[in-house]
């Protein structure tokens, strides 16, 4: 979220799409409430189906799945030709005004971008040379050239307030200048030329929203936002992300938000509804392929040397906030291997950091195939279960059964550690050795968590985890320790270094959580050692980063040492490997306990584990029921966590959100060019003439790094190298991009359909992403892939004429481990079902109730009919001039073959059980993702439908 | 004074959350359920299930604007002119104060311990509201957590459950939980979305009139007059019908004959006079019983 949570109160139009908050995030759809309530918001719902969130909407329309570019790229387009647009933002915050170089194109015939080079996929897909803005000096790429959109008070720099609208206050009043002799090169001209085929009878054609209906939303959303006091909110989650063309989709509403100038407002921004309560902080922490810690790059085999890996972010490459990006490694590096970092130097240390091959994707579908290719010959799965949530389930259950081992580390008996005795196979005939670690809940152990709104809490085990499950930190120390011995033990492992290296120091804490003396430790057996863990409050002294201390004598001394250095902001952070910190965007988090004279704590939202939550003995624990007291009182700052001064849900005394406690990302553009914020009750920051007034922690430059003197709104608004959205590392300015060389498939999102799809695409030449993989070994029958049984319907297939989509209900998690075990749960929503339309059911002679049978290339699952005027078929172009009506068939994934519910098995008398066949709705889904992340396209695909009699 | 939950159908979404609290609360077990084609479930109110969320939609529907989604939170309604009271022989179904301060008693609850098995009132009720089980020989129905938002002791005994007493002092302990364990039922505490409150129940009819205002449209409130003043006050957005509730529920001509002139105790009943009418209400109550026990054999 570029906002967060409660901030959704402030919103004045909602635009759920491809999410279903009120079933998914029933927690924080009171503040949607409320903002309907107290700001008398209007909420647009655009989705598949009619849900319980479409149950609470101003305005609903059906869409086809796969086809939310097109609707987006619909809204941009009316929003330019109603000029809804918020021109004082446009021209001053984004790049709408800089010229684009000869030779960028996009030709519809094709569908495809200039530069576009035939047979390569993902970043390799397109030479990026012509999505490029013009510079004055064009080879070092310095004085970027701009151009007045509208006439604006600085004519020379073409920046400051409009001049020449009608109505000042109405952005839809200012003239554009469309006869400029430079307006055909700009950025807007190109967005609205390349927008201009999506009219609103396109949206009817490709989306199936009806043309009237489009234009209600439009006019509800873009003439309800583009005013530069109102906030516009996109709320959306997989269902616009799992596509061959997620990460587009999002571009293509940021875009729109930019235009509208809801981005950096409270109330608005683009708003990713986590699905997990802590997938925030696995990102954060980089539990992906791509980054480290801190969203930096993973060093590739490219970046040899820390020489190498520092220069792409040296001053004179890149501009905003990443230049500070060798700090921010000199920490991390000295955090992992501080005794490589002091006998050798930093750039031993980089060495030690395994480099992947560039060119490689290391995401979950290309894992997967290389286990079913034999490639990778053994896997550990931490927290999941590949064999219901996995696209093409089928496949990746195959991939299972020609690995040599597999760990799964997990709460309950999931699928995935079944996967040898799933439905359809022999036990005997798979040879993969199985080991199941049980894992202690979030509640069984200590540690942080970070929400959507990237608001971090430290939470204390509140009780002991059942059985012989442990927490994640014990279990991964267990493994570091084994793997530490074997490789002191042998002198010619590879990369040995890496792992003897590695700093493994911390203070160890028994069952009871109490410290473990070094004499005591010494004095312990293998098997008492086991018993004991690492303190997690080590690690979050490593979180909030320290000044390494010197002069050390033993552990002890050394974290006392580092808990008294600990800094209070990651801008303290150094290059020299004087400072540690294992992930700079929570650098200060562990800050020091000194409080103002009013109380508050002198580093304002850092302090947030401050450990007033004592943990009661275990005497105390035996006669409390709640075993500990206090568990929730561990907030930094008890007398102000309430505490929010302008009424806009900041609260920024509770916990503590990345980066620094900032609340709204880049939030500078909550007030014009001047610094008074657009709207007086969403004041964020604002300029009085001398200096800023603040309510969130300023996201720009808003006093000089080195003299502290504040910085004149003018120049934080698109100064050189001063821009709004200091992320941004161009070196030019930091501009909202409407324009950018960032993707992979091309500078503007543009409409391909899904890759199996009903009808030919509409809106190009080009039936997919151009730069999306879609042939992988498992599709190939060259590399023993078998295409038949997992690959893809053709296009309008008429085997497999409706479109099948997967979604959540509320009273079911994930791939429903956690949930389809809990008894009361499971009563409420007990088994697989299938919603299809009145109309669908009764051209296949199907009753409410009935058990049917969907069916895709890949699979197979038996669901009861939902039989719902809640899903509606769509009329849409067929691609080939005439039309098509398309029905939708929709599937909730949670169910699987074990625990106490299972959900998709067959069913006798009674609802009664009577054979395990098909089990998940992902044996369904095909194994493509998308041309920038390889997130699964699990949202589209095509089925066929009949009764099991 | 009496108390009533307030039910904001608009704000409703249902999650079920409420459904789950009741059921932890008053600690209910899991009943076997299998999906009969729509998202309900449990398919009825049981022993086990004291509330229940209806999913409601319409059959067919001419545009996308005329679609709906009404869920409707289902259970006992304490009615003022509770049927279940009046048909009730042993005296077990009766209404009761939760302070010394209430005018008049009405949260409905029946004493197991009198409770004879007759099933009357499980064939009476206007809202098919009441249960028997055998296994546990009572009436199971909402009891308005009369043990949650009463102050005394003794009340939460009375209320029926054989919760010892001391889990409720001991989550009193912690001064952490009064506030959203005393005077809230455990379906309001749950509410994230601000559906459901519980006050003072012409608080609760003020503020539904005050939001039925706010919606305008079809909105209406629903409970406020129906027999004699219901302690769940609904704000609907639409006709009781597309809730599933009755637009116009009734305590059966047939039951007001019973209570005055066959029931024992009943001022007529005492004369011994059996008359055409008086037999009619016999039949009536013990046809409407062997049909609801048919019902659920069936």
């Amino acid at each position: 979220m570029t906002n967060h949570w409660a901030d959704l109160r402030n919103a004045d139009v909602f635009m759920v799409c491809g999410a279903n908050p009120t079933e998914n995030h029933p927690c924080a759809w009171k503040w949607v409430e409320k903002a309907r309530e107290e700001r008398g918001a209007k909420l647009i719902v655009v989705d598949p189906r009619f849900t319980r969130s479409a149950s609470k909407a101003d305005i609903f329309s059906f869409i086809r799945p796969g086809t939310d570019i097109a609707f987006f790229g619909g809204l941009i387009n009316y929003a330019i030709q109603k000029n809804y647009i918020q021109w004082e933002y446009v021209q001053n915050y984004t790049n709408a005004p800089l010229l684009v170089v000869d030779g960028y194109s996009f030709d519809p015939a094709t569908g495809k971008f200039s530069g576009y080079q035939e047979g390569k996929t993902m970043g390799a897909a397109y030479n990026k040379d012509t999505w490029m803005v013009q510079y004055k000096d064009q080879a070092t790429k310095t004085g970027v050239l701009r151009m007045p959109l509208i006439d604006v008070e600085d004519m020379t720099n073409f920046r400051g307030k409009p001049t020449a609208w009608t109505t000042p206050g109405d952005p839809k009043t200012c003239p554009v200048n469309r006869e400029h002799p430079l307006y055909s090169q700009s950025v807007f001209a190109k967005l609205e030329e390349h927008y201009s085929r999506y009219t609103p009878e396109m949206v009817e054609k490709v989306c199936g929203i009806p043309r009237e209906k489009f234009i209600e939303i439009a006019e509800a959303y873009c003439g309800g936002t583009y005013k530069p006091e109102k906030s516009g909110n996109l709320m959306y989650a997989m269902g616009l992300t799992q596509s061959t063309v997620g990460v587009e989709r999002i571009r293509a509403f940021s875009v729109l938000q930019l235009l509208l100038g809801n981005t950096g407002m409270p109330g608005g921004g683009i708003n990713a509804l986590r699905g997990e309560s802590n997938v925030q902080g696995s990102t954060d922490f980089a539990v992906l392929y791509h980054i480290i810690p801190g969203y930096m790059p993973c060093p590739t085999s490219k970046e040899k040397d820390l020489d190498t890996y520092n220069s792409a972010s040296s001053p004179e490459k890149i501009g905003g906030f990443w230049v500070n990006r060798p700090k921010f490694l000199a920490s991390l590096l000295k955090c992992w291997w501080p005794k490589v970092v002091e006998e050798k130097g930093l750039a031993a240390a980089y060495d030690l950091l395994p480099k992947r091959d560039g060119a490689k994707d290391y995401s979950h579908i290309p894992l997967f195939e290389d286990m079913f290719q034999g490639v990778i010959k053994g896997l550990i799965s931490w927290g999941q279960n590949p064999a219901v949530g996995g696209p093409n389930a089928n496949l990746e259950c195959a991939a299972l059964d020609k690995l040599d081992w597999y760990v799964a580390i997990d709460l309950w008996d999931t699928e995935t550690m079944n996967f040898w005795r799933r439905p359809g196979v022999e036990p005997r005939d798979i040879k993969t050795k199985v080991f199941a670690l049980p894992a202690a809940s979030s509640i069984e152990k200590s540690g942080s968590v970070t929400n959507s709104s990237r608001l971090s809490q430290f939470r204390w085990k509140a009780v002991e985890p059942p059985g012989e499950a442990e927490s994640d930190l014990w279990i991964v120390d267990q493994l570091m320790t084994r793997l530490k011995a074997l490789y002191e033990a042998d002198s010619s492992a590879p990369n040995r270094e890496a792992i003897t290296g590695l700093f493994w120091d911390y203070t160890r804490v028994d069952e009871h959580g109490k410290k473990v003396s070094v004499e005591e430790w010494e004095k312990m057996s293998p098997e008492e050692r086991m018993k004991t863990e690492i303190d997690v409050d080590d690690i979050a002294v490593e979180m909030g980063g320290f000044n390494y201390p010197e002069d050390v004598k033993g552990s002890e001394d050394f974290w006392k040492k580092a808990r008294s250095g600990v800094l209070t902001t990651f801008a303290n952070l150094k290059d020299n490997g004087k400072t540690a910190c294992c992930n700079w965007i929570y650098g200060g988090i562990y800050a020091s306990t000194a409080k103002n004279d009013d109380g508050t704590y002198k580093d304002a939202g850092m302090k947030y584990l401050v450990n007033t939550a004592k943990l009661v003995s275990s005497e105390e624990a035996e006669k409390d029921e709640f075993r500990y007291k206090g568990k929730w009182q561990f907030q930094f700052d008890p007398q102000n966590i309430y505490k929010d001064q302008p009424g806009l849900g900041l609260n920024p005394y509770w916990a503590y959100a990345w980066p620094v406690n900032r609340r709204i990302i880049y939030n500078r553009c909550s007030a014009d060019y001047h610094g008074v914020p657009w709207a007086k009750d969403k004041a964020l920051v604002s300029w009085n003439g001398e200096k800023w007034v603040n309510n969130d922690v300023p996201d720009f430059a808003a006093a000089d790094a080195a003299t502290g003197a504040a910085v004149p709104p003018e120049d934080s608004a698109s100064g050189v190298n001063k821009g709004p959205f200091l992320m941004m590392d161009w070196k030019e300015s930091q501009l909202g991009l409407l324009f950018t060389n960032k993707t992979n498939e091309g500078p503007f999102p543009e409409h391909y359909e899904p890759v199996e799809s009903p009808v030919k695409n509409p809106l190009n030449g080009a039936q997919n992403n151009p730069a999306a993989v879609l042939k992988y070994p498992s599709t190939d029958p060259e590399k023993g892939g078998d295409p038949d049984k997992y690959g893809f319907a053709e296009v309008g297939s008429n085997d497999y004429p409706y479109i099948g989509t997967t979604y959540r209900v509320t009273e079911h998690w994930q791939a429903g481990q956690m949930t389809r075990n809990l008894s009361w749960l499971g009563e409420a929503m007990p088994e697989m079902f299938v919603e299809i339309s009145r109309e669908l059911a009764k051209e296949k002679g199907i009753k409410q109730g009935d058990l049917v049978e969907v069916e895709s290339k890949r699979g197979k699952v038996q669901g009861v009919a939902v039989v719902t005027s809640r899903l509606k078929p769509l009329t849409i172009s067929d691609g080939n001039g005439g039309s098509k009506k398309v029905h939708v068939v929709g599937m909730v994934w949670h169910y699987g073959f074990t625990g106490l519910f299972p959900g998709g098995p067959e069913r006798g008398e009674q609802g009664k059980i009577v054979a395990k066949r098909s089990y998940a709705a992902n044996q369904l889904t095909p194994h493509v993702g998308d041309a920038n992340t390889t997130i699964p396209e699990y949202k589209a695909f095509l089925v066929n439908l009949r009764k099991v009699s | 004074m009496t108390k009533a939950i307030l039910f904001d159908a608009s704000k409703c979404t249902g999650c079920r959350a409420c459904q789950i609290a009741c059921k932890s609360w008053n600690e209910r077990t899991y009943t076997h359920t299998w999906c009969d084609g729509t998202y309900e479930n449990p398919l009825e109110l049981t022993s086990q299930c004291w509330m229940r969320i209806l999913f409601n939609e319409p059959e067919e529907v001419g545009s996308w604007d005329e679609l709906w989604w009404h869920f409707t939170k289902y259970q006992c309604m304490h009615c003022t002119e509770a049927t279940c009271v009046k048909v009730c022989p042993s005296g077990a179904t009766a209404k009761h104060k939760v302070s010394e301060e209430d005018k008049e008693a009405y949260v409905v609850m029946t004493d197991p311990d009198k409770c004879i098995g007759c099933n009357y009132c499980v064939a009476t009720c206007p809202f098919s509201a009441c249960r028997y089980d055998a296994k546990e020989k009572g009436i199971f129905r909402c009891r308005l957590c009369f043990d949650r938002i009463t102050q005394s002791p003794e009340a939460f005994q009375q209320g029926g459950l054989h919760k010892p007493l001391s889990d409720f002092e001991k989550l009193l302990e912690d001064p952490a939980n009064e506030a959203w364990l005393r005077n809230k039922p455990a379906c309001v505490s749950t509410c994230t979305s601000g559906a459901l409150s519980f006050g003072d129940r012409d608080e609760m009819v003020r503020k539904a009139e005050e939001r039925v205002v706010k919606l305008g449209g079809k909105a209406r409130i629903y409970g406020r007059d129906e027999l004699g003043g219901l302690h769940y006050i609904y704000v609907l957005e639409d006709e009781p019908e597309t809730y599933g509730l009755p637009a116009d529920p009734t305590v059966p001509a047939g039951v007001t004959l019973w209570e005055a002139l066959i029931k024992p105790g009943a001022p007529w009943g005492g004369i011994g006079l059996v008359g055409l009418a008086a037999a009619a209400g016999l039949s009536y109550v013990i046809a409407r019983r062997n049909q609801g026990l048919e019902g659920k054999e069936g």
